[in-house]
């Protein structure tokens, strides 16, 4: 598949990286021919021009491609690069914006008209994950599939936890209420079988269905806490859509230290939000903003560094759930050894995303996961497809591979070795590595 | 001098010139009362009109004005209200309906800012054409006049901006409309909408025409002048007094909000806070002097909720109708009508006063004044509708009510100096600065200004004026900064 991503920023860059290597065509055009040197040696064409101007969109091959993908930093050159290049014909176009008005399914069709098939605003994904994130407290990760039927959940396991030192074969688990997809030690993820144990210190992926998400969390000897008070440090747009989304009875800090900007912030929250003009870094003022009564601190500045450090801080300080932006893709894993609770990567939900549009097959929704460096994807098993010939055990799947749980007529169930996929489910797939275009043999 | 005054005048001429034409009007209502007044207010129509032509004929009207910048604007919209009252009092004085020429100014100036303060003690015999004179004088004041003339006349075309701005009031003025022009339209379009409902509402009860179309424009004007020395109480008419209440209640609505109820957007009317402040303020004191009135006065409960009812709103919205003399019961409840004098009405509406909104915001902002002192770096803005407030909004409001404060406590010294009393000169200086009408004591609604000195009644204009263009308008005129180059 040809695809010509527009703008080689930090969503564009890993973008091109990411899909290079599952074997893609990628062409990258960007005006500044210093942000496009990163490329040699690696499977990529660039293109130094302007993803809006119509002649280095024809140098670039636009006629043939399959996809443009408008990544600049300007939400108005994106939307004019994607119009341009549905005129000049290309098959799919995605534009990354800022307006959180645009995405408003009401507003597709319009922007399909436009020429603009898809749209996905980097600040709000991840405003959303940060959501989800605070209302599960005790999990490291929560995705929710077809209504929140599945779930997948991401638990740090420690030494007070029932399932340590236990291997999966006596866990088990005859109900088959959950399924352990993977586990994250140090640095490697694996995907358990029988004999493998469960050691303190361990990330354990579960899928469950909705019913059994307190067993779950009583076998990781976790207790439910309730988020009420929050302190955010670094006034992002990030930290203004958080705002926007959180429910208004919690109440919310935010530690911003340019004057002017915490100012337009104030103008702009809700009354349950109060901004605060200082440093994040300042234990005096953190401590008189009461950070040991705060049930959640999220670091959200452009500093990856800081955000780590200020989350350590902040644990120190007795705040159990802690949130890092860490966009330095090489520190992900030294903060998750620190204990931040968890990591967000603007790119890397960013790019999940876009990737979610290249799949032939009907993937509804992907999943990044920091962490594990591992995709979750749900794909539909279409008619006649591998997947759908024999029961689960028999598909010798690739050992990176594994398949969480199904949504059949609208019930959720978690797979074991003998259940046979039949088409037209729902597959929750959990793959290591970006192997997820291995995935779409078995589902097509 | 870098006025551009030729501008000013053709202003000032324009305004004159609509004046006279409602002095004609007045003078055709008192000929068809085959009364003698019909002459003099002929008379004083003639001047207004010959005065005011001159200045616009001679500012050469064919050309077009210059740009203009806000001095012009302030200095046209101060002097089109001085002039307007200085030649609406004409009809009072060539007929010596008022043989003072201080007497016949402060009725008339009290007329258009819509006060309601009189200086006349034997209304019944007024002849009818100065009564409907004085009546029609709130209604023009009432929506603002440079508002009516820019809905009328072009002439003002490009600079309208500049005017309206001078001459209107509330925190911030958003426009709803692109030109300036068509917003005065539906503005007084809605104006004479409700004028239209309330005459006829009041008509269908015991009102004559005559006194229901008097009241009817003053009541929508929250002006207050009545045709009758005992005010609304002459009909004595429950439903009378109800229409009343209600149109003071609804001319004291942010103008704009109700083109949006109007307009069917129900939700933005019935979310606006200073709205739902405003009525929640007038249930809860109504209801605190009812209690009042009953238990510690020993009135029967219905009879004094109505008059506590009416005499709340008619305080409130600035009308300064009255079916009772608030002032005979007691120093409470004229504290209570004090307070109510300084809050008045909606933004944006023909009442006049500190403003709800402000009030609402000075509260607020105190509020969080104890939240910074226990969070000393936190950034917290007063919020209204639920959106926060620039702090360069906030900080002009708080000048603004300094200033209203110091005004009221600086007049308050004045007027006792020249021989009011105490509570009187208080109860004059607030109701005077908010065009309430009736103030406290001697001056209660069925009292007179008539006896205050010479110097105590121009002042009392001059304040009125302030007061109804919201201060900083004619207070600039005043600045060293204003007049250099």
């Amino acid at each position: 598949m040809k695809i010509i991503i527009g703008g080689a920023g930090e969503v564009g860059t890993h973008l091109s990286k990411l899909l290079s290597q599952e074997d893609q065509d990628i062409v990258l055009m960007d005006v500044n021919d210093e942000r496009l040197s990163f490329s040699n040696g690696l499977e990529i064409m660039t293109v130094q021009g302007s993803p809006t101007s119509i002649n280095d969109l024809k140098i670039a091959g636009i006629k043939n491609a399959d996809m443009f993908v408008a990544v600049t930093p300007e939400e108005s050159t994106n939307m004019t690069a994607c119009m341009l290049a549905h005129g000049l014909g290309v098959k799919r176009t995605i534009a990354r914006v800022d307006n959180d008005e645009y995405l408003h399914p009401q507003n597709l069709d319009f922007f399909a008209k436009l020429g603009v098939d898809s749209l996905i605003c980097p600040e709000t994904l991840v405003a959303e994950e940060i959501i989800s994130t605070l209302k599960q407290p005790w999990t490291r990760q929560w995705w929710e599939i077809a209504n929140g039927k599945l779930v997948l959940i991401g638990v740090k396991v420690r030494e007070n936890s029932p399932i340590v030192n236990k291997s999966l074969k006596e866990l088990n688990n005859e109900r088959r209420i959950y399924h352990i997809v993977a586990v994250k030690r140090e640095r490697d993820t694996i995907i358990p079988h029988g004999s493998d144990q469960i050691l303190p210190g361990d990330l354990v992926y579960f899928t469950v269905t909705q019913y059994n998400v307190d067993e779950v969390k009583a076998l990781t000897g976790k207790a439910d806490i309730h988020i009420r008070n929050i302190i955010i440090m670094g006034g992002s747009r990030i930290a203004l859509r958080v705002c926007e989304r959180i429910s208004s009875n919690v109440r919310v800090k935010i530690l911003e230290m340019d004057k002017r900007k915490s100012y337009r912030l104030a103008e702009k929250v809700n009354s349950n939000v109060m901004v605060i003009n200082g440093d994040g870094r300042d234990t005096d003022l953190l401590i008189q903003e009461n950070i040991r009564k705060c049930d959640a601190f999220i670091a959200l500045t452009d500093n990856s560094e800081t955000n780590i450090l200020a989350c350590v801080a902040a644990k120190n300080f007795g705040v159990i759930k802690t949130i890092a932006e860490v966009e330095n893709l090489d520190y992900i894993h030294m903060a998750e050894k620190l204990d931040v609770s968890s990591i967000i990567n603007k790119k890397q939900i960013a790019s999940s995303h876009i990737h979610r549009f290249l799949l032939q097959a009907d993937v509804s929704t992907v999943k990044c996961l920091v962490f594990a460096n591992a995709e979750v994807a749900e794909l539909v098993a279409r008619l006649e497809s591998k997947i759908t010939q024999k029961p689960v055990k028999n598909l010798n799947l690739p050992k990176d591979i594994t398949l969480g749980g199904r949504i059949r007529d609208g019930k959720a169930e978690i797979i074991s070795g003998d259940t046979q996929i039949e088409a037209g489910d729902h597959v929750l797939v959990f793959c290591l590595n970006t192997a997820m275009h291995k995935v779409e043999d078995y589902f097509n | 001098m870098n006025i551009n005054w030729k501008f000013v005048m053709r202003v000032v001429g324009c305004i004159i010139v609509l004046e006279s034409l409602f002095m004609f009007l007045s003078a055709a209502v008192s000929a068809y009362f085959r009364e003698q007044a019909a002459s003099s207010i002929l008379w004083s129509a003639s001047i207004a009109l010959a005065c005011g032509l001159t200045a616009f004929l001679l500012t050469d009207f064919r050309k077009k004005v210059r740009i203009i910048g806000k001095k012009e604007g302030y200095l046209s919209v101060t002097l089109s209200w001085i002039l307007f009252a200085f030649f609406g009092a004409f009809p009072f004085y060539i007929g010596r309906i008022v043989p003072s020429f201080t007497d016949a100014f402060f009725e008339s100036a009290s007329g258009i800012t819509t006060t309601g303060a009189t200086i006349m003690t034997h209304i019944d015999s007024v002849p009818h054409g100065i009564l409907f004179w004085r009546s029609v004088s709130q209604w023009l004041g009432g929506m603002g006049i440079i508002v009516f003339s820019l809905a009328l006349l072009p002439l003002l075309g490009g600079e309208a901006a500049q005017l309206f701005d001078a001459e209107s009031s509330g925190l911030t003025h958003d426009k709803f409309q692109p030109r300036v022009s068509q917003m005065a339209k539906r503005l007084w379009g809605i104006y004479l909408l409700i004028t239209f409902l309330v005459i006829f509402f009041l008509w269908l009860g015991p009102m004559g025409l005559f006194d229901a179309v008097c009241h009817g424009i003053t009541t929508v004007s929250t002006g207050g002048f009545s045709t009758k020395q005992s005010s609304i109480l002459y009909w004595n008419s429950l439903y009378s007094e109800m229409v009343i209440i209600l149109f003071m209640i609804v001319g004291a609505i942010n103008f704009p909000l109700l083109y949006f109820l109007l307009k069917g957007k129900f939700k933005k009317f019935f979310g606006d806070e200073e709205l739902r402040w405003f009525l929640s303020i007038i249930a809860v004191t109504t209801l605190i002097v009812c209690i009042g009135l009953t238990f510690d006065k020993g009135y029967d409960f219905l009879s004094s909720l109505r008059h506590s009812c009416f005499q709340v709103v008619s305080t409130i919205t600035t009308t300064g109708f009255s079916t009772w003399d608030f002032s005979t019961w007691g120093p409470f409840y004229q504290i209570i009508f004090l307070l109510l004098m300084i809050v008045c009405g909606c933004a944006g509406s023909t009442s006049g006063g500190l403003k709800i909104v402000r009030a609402v915001v000075l509260v607020k902002n105190t509020v969080s004044e104890f939240e910074r002192l226990i969070h000393p770096r936190a950034i917290i803005p007063v919020r209204l509708n639920g959106a926060a407030l620039s702090f360069g909004v906030v900080q002009r409001l708080l000048a603004f009510a300094f200033l209203y404060a110091c005004i009221i406590l600086v007049s308050w010294g004045i007027l006792t100096l020249s021989g009011v009393p105490l509570i009187e000169a208080l109860g004059a200086a607030t109701s005077a600065i908010g065009n309430v009408g009736p103030g406290l004591g001697k001056l209660s609604p069925y009292g007179s200004f008539e006896g205050i000195s010479i110097f105590a009644k121009w002042y009392l204009s001059f304040l009125m004026i302030i007061g109804r263009l919201e201060i900083f308008t004619v207070l600039i005129l005043f600045s060293p900064e204003f007049w250099k180059k």
